[in-house]
């Protein structure tokens, strides 16, 4: 799997959308169940998933899904 | 004053955009309790010079750092690591963590589903509150609930007020001075104490402890310390939360099922509760993905 899919994947389990469509340029307000709370938990998830640990100030640059995975690859290498 | 504070918000933390939009969407009068209460609470903001973007800053502040405190939750999956005494000393007597966390807490009541549910669960439980009754409030906090309170009613025998905080002694006094109106003010007192440890032998009717179970070390003790204080008769309004990280929640409930049990140990019979989940979904999958629940119960002693 993708970085991508394996993101869609945790995206589509946290707001409990199954069809959700997660492509590099999503961003939160594309999605009504994307709030405060929300991206909280997909952050962990995403942690957990890929086994990497974000700083709050890398968080709160994110801008869409594209940026999210950029982020994911760097902490990877 | 509405619209400048919801601007401020959003501009600072976007995704507040859309939290607030779905609460109020399954709360259709939360828009105008909000304006109310701003409105209301205008007096009482101008005393500690808080405009519209002041008001904001400091809300904001609190979500950041509650955001911040459900990440280190997730990542642990627990918390309540932090003793009371520790936090009593660093944030209680801390005025200015103190102000931001009531009128935070205050404002929460008008911007999350589950906290609004929580205040009109209380409205009408104190609603059918008869007069000539002994009432202790235990940590009044940000006299939302005192005011809702005080203004169904007057004549009570007396209504005693006890916090552990200065700051929130000092803005529920404010509260009381500014917005409730003076004929319903009667036979009020304020004590600057901790329940638990309160050398006081007066007994009541009704005892009202909001949001305050999860910040001690040992709830089922506080438990028992309110039974000894009731009259025969007497009943005991409660709400708490499970799953609901914060810098000063001691105490981590996993299940509404522990609160409960906790109550009936303690006992007490549950009257009546309400379970305020703080998103739409089943208690089940709330507490399977460590979701914030709110709790409320009316509780009289175990016959």
């Amino acid at each position: 799997m993708t970085i991508l899919e394996r993101v869609e994947a945790i995206l589509r389990d946290v707001f409990d959308l199954p069809q959700l469509v997660v492509t590099p340029n999503l961003t939160a307000q594309d999605v009504e169940e994307w709030d405060s709370i929300a991206h909280i938990r997909v952050v962990v998830a995403i942690e957990q998933k890929f086994k990497v640990k974000f700083a709050l100030g890398e968080l709160q640059s994110l801008q869409n899904v594209g940026d999210m995975l950029r982020l994911i690859e760097k902490k990877m290498q | 004053m509405k619209e400048l504070f919801l601007e401020t918000v959003f501009q600072r933390i976007p995704s507040q955009r859309q939290s607030i939009k779905k609460a109020w969407s399954l709360n259709p009068d939360m828009p105008l309790e909000l304006e109310r209460f701003l409105d209301a609470y205008k007096p009482v903001f101008q005393f500690f010079s808080l405009d519209a973007q002041g008001l904001a800053g400091i809300y904001c502040e609190m979500i950041e750092e509650m955001l911040h405190a459900r990440l280190e939750f997730l990542r642990s999956g627990t918390y309540g690591k932090g003793s009371a005494a520790k936090i009593d000393r660093e944030l209680y007597q801390n005025p200015a963590w103190m102000m931001k966390q009531l009128l935070g807490l205050a404002l929460s009541h008008f911007t999350w589903g589950h906290h609004y549910q929580l205040l009109k669960f209380y409205r009408e439980i104190s609603g059918r509150k008869a007069c000539k009754e002994h009432i202790l409030e235990i940590g009044s906090g940000h006299g939302l609930y005192t005011q809702a309170l005080l203004e169904k009613t007057s004549g009570w025998a007396s209504f005693d007020i006890l916090d552990i905080s200065p700051t929130a002694l000092q803005l529920t006094q404010q509260v009381l001075e500014t917005i409730v109106p003076a004929e319903k003010v009667q036979n009020v007192s304020f004590c600057q104490n901790d329940v638990i440890h309160w050398e006081s032998s007066k007994k009541y009717d009704f005892i009202t402890m909001g949001e305050v179970l999860e910040h001690v070390e040992a709830p089922d003790v506080l438990l028992r310390a309110l039974k000894k204080r009731l009259n025969k008769g007497g009943r005991v309004f409660i709400t708490t939360c499970a799953n609901s990280p914060s810098p000063d929640h001691v105490y981590h409930f996993q299940r509404i099922q522990e609160i409960r049990e906790l109550m009936y140990e303690a006992g007490f019979s549950i009257v009546r509760e309400l379970v305020a989940p703080s998103v739409d979904k089943p208690l089940a999958y709330m507490e399977e993905k460590k979701l914030d629940v709110s709790y409320a119960a009316v509780l009289e002693e175990l016959k």
